[in-house]
This record gives C-alpha cells, sequence and structure tokens, in this order.
C-alpha cells in the first residue's frame, strides 16, 4: 500500500534528480551563452555596421510602435524613434484608440494630415479610421495609424504590419528609447547569416533610473525603486545569459515585444500577432518556428549581446504583479496551444529540445518550487526529515542561482560598463544575494496565480502601465 | 554479471545521501563560493580601476586626437613626422588599449575625410609602428588575429601587402576568406577584376561589402565585365550589374543581355536585371519587361517591373495592364495598386470611363486612386 511517508520518500529522490537535470540544464546554458557571445565579439567586424548605414541597398526597415494613451510622452519618444542611424526606414506609430491626447499631439507637433492611405488588411485587425503622414519633409519617414481600440498590443502591433511597406520590421514599444544604431545592429543577422533569418532580437536595459538626452541614453543608473532594482538583475540574466545561450542553440523562442526585427512575409503568412495571447510575442515566435519546420525551410533567429533598448518597467507592486500574472498566463496558454510540438521529432529542435526546456524548466518550477516547500514541511513534521542535509542541499542550490547570477553580470559588466559608478556596481551585487529571498517568491506567487487564471479561463485585463517618463539632462 | 553488480554498487554509493552530503559540503559549496569571490572581486576591481583611469584617459585621447590631427593636416616632413611620434611615444607610455585606440582613430579619419593625404596616413601608421602589429597578426594561426590584420591593411590602404592578402583566398575559414576576398578588392589596383576567377560562393554581407567598396572607392569597371554577366556564380552576376548601374555604363548591357538575366532562375538575378533597366533609364526594354511580366513568379519583381515603367513605360502599357485589371480576378492587392499607380500617372483621366461591373470593386479602385494622387505618399 502506497503510504504518505513512501510518496514522501519517493519526492525527495525525484526532488534530487531533478535540481541535478537543472543545474546541468544551467551548465549547459552558461558555457553556450559564453560561446556566442564571444562569438559575436570575433564577429563584429566581419560585416561593420558603418557599411551598412552607409549602404545605397540596405534592406528596407519600418518600425512599429503602438501607442495606448501615451500623451505623456509621446513626442519625445517619437523624435527618439525618427533619428535613428539608417538609410532607409520609416516609424509608424499605432494609435490603438487612445482616449487622451495622443493623436491631437501627434498632428500638432508634426503636422500630419489625413491621407488616403490604400490600407491591405493582410491581417485581420480591428477597423483602422485613417493614415496620418507629416507636411513637413523632415517628418517623412513618420506614418502615423490611427485605429480603434483592440484591447491588445498584437491588434495595434498588426495594423503596423498591414500598414508598412519594407520587408522587414522591428516592434517595439513606444516608451521604448532605442539606440541610434539599433536598426543597423538588427538588420546585421539577415545580411550575416547563410540561413533564412526569421527574427532577431537584442538585450533590453531598464530606463526608470536612467538620463536621457535628445531621445538618446545619456547617462546609465542602477534603479533606486525596489521592484525595478530587481527587474535590472532579471533583464540582465534573462538577456545576456538565457537569450544568449539559446540564440546559440538556434533555439530561441521567444523574442521580447519591446524589441524585436521580424520577416515581414513569414509573419503574415502565421498570421501575425495573436490579438487573443497574453504573451503575444512568445506564441509569434513560436507559430513561426512551426511553419518553418512545416516548410523544411532552414532557419534562425538571433540574439546579439548590445543594449539597444531602454524601457520603463513596472515600479509598483500592483502593476508589477498584473504583468507578471499576464507573462505566466502568456507561457501556459502558448504551451497549451502548441502542445503538438512536444517531444515532436516533426519540429525539430522546437519539439525536441526548447518547447521540452520550456515545459520543464520554466513552466512546471514555480509548481515544483511550491510542492517541494510542502513535501519539506510534511517531512520535518511527521517523517523526521535529515536537517543537516536539508541545509547543505538549500546553501547548495542557493550557491548556484548566486553563480548564475553573478555570471551574467559580470559578462554584462565586461560588455557594456553599465551604471555610473562604482557604488552603483556594489548595490546590483548586494540584490543578488537578496533576491531569491524576496523577489523570487513574488514572481512564484504571481506565475501561479497566472496559471490559475488560465485554468478558470478568467477575462483577461491589461490594466494601465503609469508612466513616470524620462529624466532628461540639460 | 559482477561487472553489473559492481556497477550497481559503484552507484548506490556515489548516489547515497551521504556522499551527495559531503560532495556538497567540501567540493560542490566551496567551489561555488570561490568562484562568486573571484567574480565579486573583479567586478568591483575592474570597475574601480576603469573609473579611477577614466580621467587619465580623456586627457590621452584629447592629446592623441589634437596630435593626430596635427600630424594629419600638417605639412611635416617625413623625418619631422617620425621624430614628433617618437616624442609621443616617449611621453605616453603606450599600452595596448592606447595603440588600438589611436589606429582606430586612424582608420576613423581616413574613412570619414576625403582630403586626407594616404601617403601621410601609411607613414603614421608605420612611425607608430602598427605595421608591426599587424604583421603579428598576419601571421598567428588564429584566423580572427588575421582578419583583424586583413581590416587594418584594408583601411590603411597598405597595398604593399596584397600578396599576404592573396595567401588567404583559399582559406578553409570561410570569414577569413570571404575577409580576404573584400581586402583584396579594396587594396588591389585592378579593383573588381580579382573577381575574375573567383571560385567561392559570396555572401550576401560579402555583396554589401563590394557595394559599399563600389559606391566609396575610385574604381573603373573591369575590363570583362560581359563575361561576368555570364558567369554561373549568381552573385557575381549581381555585382556586374551593380558596378554598371553604379558607372551608368549603359552600352555595357544590351536588351538582349537584358532578356537573358530575366530567364535566371535565380529571382534576385531577376530583380537586379529589373532594377537597371529603371536606373538605367531604357526605354527599348519595355516590351522585353512587358513579356517578361506575364511570367514572373515572384510578387515583389513583377510590383518592380510596374515601378519600372514608372520610368521608362509609355501609354502603350496602359490597354494591356488595364485588361489585366479586369480580367486577374485574384490579382495580389500591392500588385493592383500599383498597376492603378502607373496607370494613373501616365494617364490621369483614363479611370474616368473604366469601371467594373462589381460595385466593390469600384470602390476599391478609387481608394487606389486616391492614394495614388496624394502628394504626402508618393
Amino acid at each position: 500500500m502506497i503510504t504518505l511517508e513512501s510518496i514522501v520518500k519517493s519526492s525527495e529522490l525525484f526532488f534530487g534528480w531533478y535540481s541535478l537535470f537543472y543545474i546541468l540544464v544551467y551548465i549547459i546554458l552558461a558555457v553556450s551563452s559564453f560561446l556566442e557571445i564571444k562569438k559575436y565579439y570575433i564577429n563584429k567586424y566581419f560585416l561593420h555596421k558603418d557599411v551598412i548605414i552607409k549602404s545605397n541597398n540596405a534592406l528596407g526597415v519600418s518600425i512599429i510602435a503602438p501607442a495606448f494613451n501615451e500623451g505623456f510622452t509621446i513626442i519625445s519618444n517619437v523624435k527618439s524613434l525618427l533619428s535613428q542611424e539608417y538609410p532607409r526606414f520609416e516609424v509608424i506609430i499605432v494609435n490603438d484608440g487612445s482616449t487622451d491626447d495622443t493623436l491631437e499631439k501627434l498632428i500638432s507637433e508634426f503636422s500630419l494630415v489625413k491621407v488616403d492611405f490604400f490600407y491591405i488588411e493582410k491581417i485581420i485587425t480591428q477597423p483602422v479610421k485613417g493614415h496620418y503622414r507629416s507636411t513637413n519633409p523632415i517628418y517623412n519617414k513618420l506614418l502615423v495609424v490611427d485605429k480603434e481600440n483592440g484591447k491588445s498590443k498584437a491588434d495595434a502591433s498588426n495594423a503596423g504590419i498591414n500598414s508598412s511597406k519594407y520587408s522587414l520590421f522591428i516592434c517595439t514599444d513606444v516608451d521604448c528609447i532605442l539606440r541610434r544604431d539599433t536598426t543597423a545592429m538588427l538588420v546585421k543577422p539577415f545580411i550575416e547569416s547563410e540561413k533564412k533569418v526569421i527574427a532577431a532580437g537584442a538585450a533590453l536595459r531598464i530606463s526608470n533610473s536612467c538620463t536621457f538626452k535628445e531621445g538618446m541614453l545619456y547617462e546609465s543608473h542602477y534603479p533606486d525603486n525596489f521592484f525595478a532594482r530587481f527587474q535590472e538583475l532579471e533583464y540582465i540574466r534573462s538577456f545576456v545569459f538565457g537569450r544568449m545561450a539559446w540564440s546559440k542553440l538556434n533555439g530561441l523562442l521567444l523574442v521580447s515585444g519591446g524589441l524585436g526585427i521580424f520577416d515581414k512575409d513569414t509573419v503574415i503568412e502565421v498570421g501575425g500577432y495573436w490579438h487573443k495571447s497574453l504573451g503575444e510575442d512568445l506564441e509569434l515566435v513560436t507559430r513561426m518556428r512551426k511553419l518553418m519546420h512545416e516548410k523544411k525551410i532552414d532557419f534562425e533567429i538571433k540574439y546579439i549581446p548590445e543594449s539597444l533598448c531602454w524601457t520603463e518597467v513596472p515600479s509598483d507592486g500592483e502593476v508589477f504583479l498584473r504583468q507578471r500574472v499576464r507573462w505566466a498566463r502568456g507561457l501556459i496558454q502558448t504551451l497549451f496551444l502548441h502542445r503538438k510540438l512536444f517531444f515532436n521529432p516533426k519540429y525539430k529542435n522546437t519539439g525536441l529540445i526548447v518547447f521540452p526546456y520550456y515545459v520543464f524548466c520554466e513552466f512546471v518550477v514555480p509548481i515544483l518550487e511550491v510542492v517541494g516547500l510542502i513535501f519539506i514541511f510534511l517531512d520535518l513534521f511527521f517523517f523526521g526529515i535529515n536537517i543537516p542535509f536539508l541545509v547543505i542541499i538549500s546553501v547548495a542550490v542557493y550557491c548556484f542561482y548566486i553563480l548564475i547570477t553573478l555570471i551574467s553580470i559580470f559578462l554584462d559588466q565586461m560588455i557594456h560598463k553599465q551604471y555610473s559608478n562604482l557604488k552603483e556596481v556594489a548595490k546590483l551585487i548586494v540584490m543578488v544575494f537578496i533576491e531569491p529571498f524576496i523577489y523570487h517568491p513574488i514572481n512564484i506567487y504571481a506565475s501561479l496565480k497566472g496559471y490559475l487564471h488560465f485554468f478558470l479561463q478568467k477575462e483577461k485585463k491589461w490594466g494601465v502601465m503609469s508612466r513616470k517618463g524620462f529624466k532628461t539632462a540639460n | 554479471m559482477i561487472y553489473n553488480k559492481l556497477l550497481i554498487s559503484f552507484f548506490l554509493i556515489s548516489f547515497s545521501a551521504e556522499s551527495i552530503y559531503f560532495f556538497l559540503l567540501y567540493f560542490f559549496i566551496p567551489l561555488i563560493v570561490l568562484f562568486v569571490i573571484l567574480i565579486i572581486f573583479s567586478l568591483l576591481y575592474t570597475r574601480y580601476s576603469a573609473d579611477k583611469n577614466e580621467h587619465n584617459l580623456e586627457v590621452i585621447e584629447n592629446d592623441t586626437n589634437s596630435f593626430l590631427t596635427d600630424l594629419i593636416f600638417s605639412d611635416y616632413t617625413s623625418i619631422e613626422m617620425k621624430e614628433k611620434i617618437s616624442a609621443f611615444k616617449k611621453q605616453y607610455k603606450l599600452n595596448a588599449n592606447l595603440k588600438k585606440y589611436i589606429l582606430n582613430k586612424i582608420i576613423h579619419i581616413k574613412e570619414n575625410l576625403n582630403e586626407t593625404n594616404e601617403h601621410t596616413i601609411l607613414l603614421i601608421y608605420k612611425y607608430f609602428g602598427f605595421d608591426e602589429i599587424s604583421n603579428r597578426l598576419i601571421n598567428s594561426s588564429s584566423w580572427y588575429s588575421k582578419s583583424q590584420a586583413l581590416y587594418q591593411y584594408q583601411n590603411i590602404g597598405y597595398k604593399i601587402k596584397t600578396g599576404y592578402v592573396k595567401k588567404l583566398l583559399d582559406s578553409k575559414n570561410s570569414s577569413l576568406r570571404s575577409n580576404a576576398i573584400i581586402a583584396l578588392i579594396s587594396l588591389s589596383d585592378e579593383k573588381f577584376d580579382v573577381l575574375d576567377n573567383y571560385k567561392y560562393n559570396i555572401s550576401k554581407a560579402d555583396e554589401v561589402k563590394i557595394l559599399d567598396i563600389i559606391y566609396r572607392k575610385k574604381s573603373t569597371v573591369p575590363k570583362n565585365i560581359n563575361n561576368w554577366l555570364q558567369s554561373k556564380n549568381d552573385s557575381i552576376v549581381i555585382i556586374a550589374i551593380k558596378l554598371i548601374v553604379r558607372f551608368r555604363y549603359k552600352h555595357d548591357i544590351s536588351l538582349e543581355q537584358i532578356a537573358y538575366l530575366l530567364t535566371s532562375e535565380n529571382y534576385k538575378v531577376r530583380k537586379e536585371a529589373i532594377l537597371a533597366v529603371r536606373e538605367l533609364v531604357m526605354f527599348e526594354a519595355n516590351d522585353i519587361l512587358m513579356q517578361h511580366f506575364k511570367t514572373e513568379t515572384n510578387l515583389r519583381n513583377k510590383i518592380s517591373i510596374i515601378k519600372t515603367l514608372n520610368t521608362i513605360g509609355t501609354t502603350e502599357n496602359i490597354t494591356f495592364l488595364s485588361i489585366l485589371l479586369k480580367k486577374e480576378e485574384n490579382l495580389e492587392l500591392d500588385l493592383k495598386l500599383e498597376i492603378v499607380n502607373f496607370i494613373n500617372k501616365t494617364n490621369a483621366s483614363f479611370f474616368n470611363s473604366y469601371t467594373f461591373e462589381d460595385e466593390t470593386k469600384n470602390i476599391e479602385l478609387q481608394k487606389m486612386i486616391a492614394h495614388s494622387n496624394c502628394p504626402y505618399l508618393n
């Protein structure tokens, strides 16, 4: 007869093996990430970005930025997007039914007039009310699309894709500040690779405490807000460590919604962003990968270890939790929707490696952490746990976690030399040690809540992100 | 059997709770703690030294910039220049980072200012001893170092090293081979003639780099450009067409050749041929293009043909295209828009008497005409 004790004892064995598996996965990712970053820097001058910037034959790029009630920062952000150093690009701002003065401000600042744009709805979206172009030749790269609110960034992005004229598009958020060479840097993988590149991305940084001058980063500071501090840490680990490793293994399933460049034809062929998705960036890339495997096309998705984009992250608990719940729900939604991929050899590395990784090392982790805790307490109260062993195992896991984060920071500092002084770097290091006790449990809570909402089919809510705007240098 | 038992015992001992405990306590945790301390120390130390040296570095960089500007834009004799550089080297200890900075600065000045004297740049390069650094790099075993040397030779214009560069054209490493061919095109007096017998594939990145040289450097069209147009290497064909367009050597490409290029299986070659007709304003290629339009399978190329007609087309094209608008039910909207735009631009009153039986199509047509007439959209 299976007793509770035998279940608890078996679970100990399971968690032991799972931890070992998890550590091995992260060691593989660490090595892959290091190799990919090294390869990037070795090849950096293979095709110098200046050659692309000066080229008369550059690939055309449409920069699409949906805006919903962004009146507070819209003007400076659009000017920043327009100041890209690239020979062939357009900026498409999609006003997604804003209820504030976003559109009015755009019309007045950029001398916009409504034009008879022939809109081809290759991807179905909410009705488009009109297109606006500037009468001032200085802003001839700007196109504003005014549409009815679709309650999702996906719908607005799709309207932007339908209105775009170039074969590549960058999807970003209108509040993002891009480095001037972002477009040139993102286009590089499409030129350098011998395979068909369907998407590429780069590192995002947190803008909360940074100073900007004329729409460009002036001084980089470590955030002083509680949530932003931990998110900075998380972003570094995620972009420098995780994404670079998956880029090396050609297994990227996520190109961030904040900054990503895509092959337009492929995106249109898969039907664009899915407006019902809560993780539309993850879901789109999954579908694009699926299509490539089904059509048996050798493809690549690349990430570059450069900080090309600065974005404002939630700085209060409520907004932060809402965002994380949505992300978790987006993850489970995508995994469930594309469950056919799971261990399906037809989808090669996507089905055999990437998808299982997302299931076993991303999705189940919050669940296992809680279940593990329950078993520990059961063990502790009823079956007499080996306390020295528990302590040693916990310390080992904690140390490994710290090491992984520190390696990410080390690589990041070697590459970018972020932050204005030593004190800020020291603060970042201190955060590494307290993150597992404070920030991590909040994330676990948000993930589990997201999963629960998915199973209960709760109505999705995007909420409003209150923006503080940027600090500007004189 | 015994072997299996031994293996199982080993397995059980290795993974017993006790052995894991001791492994973690005496090996795993101390090792990780050691790494953690090392990383923290190097993070803080690197940053501390960087901050400490930042001011000094800034001063040295400013001095270097002024010094280089003075050297490049003054009329010093080679002896004076040598003495000045030698004094500068004595004043500042040139560590690896500063040397890298100076070399990059020289390259930057040469690349961005048209008025620089190539001979002066070469002398500065040599007197600083950068030629020795480049030599060491090109002779090293790493392909990356060799590539760095090629980058320096190419951008400084160190033609004397062309022989070294040629040796790398058959390298097994495709990146190094690519860097070598680009450096050779840039350094060689014959420029693009070096591509004559190039047997390897030319990547998209190479194409971009070659085009960069075509547009930036003074060069002439290769003597046997006609052979290039017949090449089996599509990349060579594309570069040949671009060269002809760049130098406006209309007489180097005949109508027969355009017709031949349009039969290529590679859509990119066909695209270049269409662009050449547009850029060279080859009115006489109108019929060939219209014939090709009927068989072209690539949508972007079809659109490109119509765009080309905007330059070379006549009212005679309207008949064919207007019939096409009515006949082809499932014509792609992008193409349809381009056709309407061409007809509207060629004969503004044409659509006054042109209607579809289907009213929705008439509405669609009117929207297309409005788009075509909008001054801010074209």
